[in-house]
């Protein structure tokens, strides 16, 4: 299980605004990390650091400056993120990488239960079965996750923040994948739902998932934290 | 139903959502492309970041 499933070498990463007179911000002057198999890396530092910007990056949502990303997909070889075709990122990102943000960002007027089960039945083609058993599944998730079952064939625009988050939380780890990107994904749930979470964060390191999280609720980082990584090492001035 | 479709519009959140890849075109010419998300969130070119910056975030 010691197999790096992310290796990030010498990342660096500035935003150039071009109508600020060129301001240049500089967020990582260089970013070495490795994450294996089993691992929950837990991102610390402060507001305003780049935890954020270094999911992003792994996402390929942000684009390098410099440096490497390398991702381990379940097969074939590893995927150079920042040299990747929007196809190849394509394929990642269903594949390979899953990001859990904060925030749910659907099509609009679709069910709660057809957007969790989406990313299964998107690999089930026509297999009516198959179907059938990505909304199986998604039911699970969302009785475990307490999302009434009077919502479920209701879209979660109407939803409260707690219940969206849990949506998107769903969504975006039915599909077991080798790589988890965490951006705060208790950020508004009660204590029930966060220690929900925090088991299913042990679960899928269980299973051999990497994952890289940010927490700003200390308790649940130190819960599912197998390292701690602090951003600031990442900048020169630090 | 395996259709390939090019969807032509300034309406970015609609972009966002049915759209995998972005072409940002000015005067006749390709500026910018990659993934939609990548062009919304970190534009590289100036007239992305114009683009991006006129209107409420989509």
């Amino acid at each position: 299980m010691n197999r790096p499933l992310l290796q990030i070498e010498g990342l660096a990463k500035s935003f150039i605004l071009h109508h600020q007179n060129e301001l240049e911000l500089s967020v990582f002057d260089r970013v070495d990390l490795s994450v294996s198999a089993g691992e929950c890396v837990v991102l610390d530092g402060a507001s305003g650091l780049g935890k954020s910007t270094l999911l992003k990056l792994i996402y390929a949502n942000y684009r390098a400056s410099a440096g490497s990303i390398r991702v381990q997909p379940a097969e074939g070889d590893a995927v150079e993120v920042t040299a990747a075709s929007p196809r190849e990122l394509v394929s990642l990102r269903r594949h390979t990488i899953g990001y859990v943000s904060q925030f749910l960002r659907v099509i609009p007027r679709i069910a709660a239960l057809d957007v969790v089960a989406e990313p299964l039945a998107e690999d089930a083609g026509d297999d009516a079965g198959a179907i059938e058993l990505a909304r199986e599944q998604a039911r699970a998730w969302l009785t475990r996750l307490r999302i009434p079952e009077r919502l479920w064939h209701l879209p979660p625009a109407t939803f409260s923040g707690g219940e969206q988050q849990r949506i998107n939380i769903a969504r975006n780890m039915i599909k077991p994948k080798p790589l988890l990107l965490l951006d705060e994904p208790t950020a508004s749930l009660d204590s029930a739902n966060t220690r929900t979470v925090i088991e299913l964060i042990r679960e899928a390191a269980a299973r051999g998932a990497a994952m890289v999280g940010i927490f700003h609720d200390s308790e649940v980082g130190a819960a599912v934290a197998t390292r701690r990584v602090n951003v600031a090492d990442f900048r020169r001035s630090s | 139903m395996q259709l390939a479709a090019i969807i032509v519009t300034h309406d970015l959140a609609v972009a966002r959502l049915l759209a995998h890849r972005m072409v940002v075109m000015q005067r006749g010419r390709v500026v910018e492309s990659g993934l939609t998300d990548q062009l919304l969130d970190d534009p590289q070119h100036p007239y992305t970041q114009l683009l991006v910056s006129s209107v409420l975030q989509p």
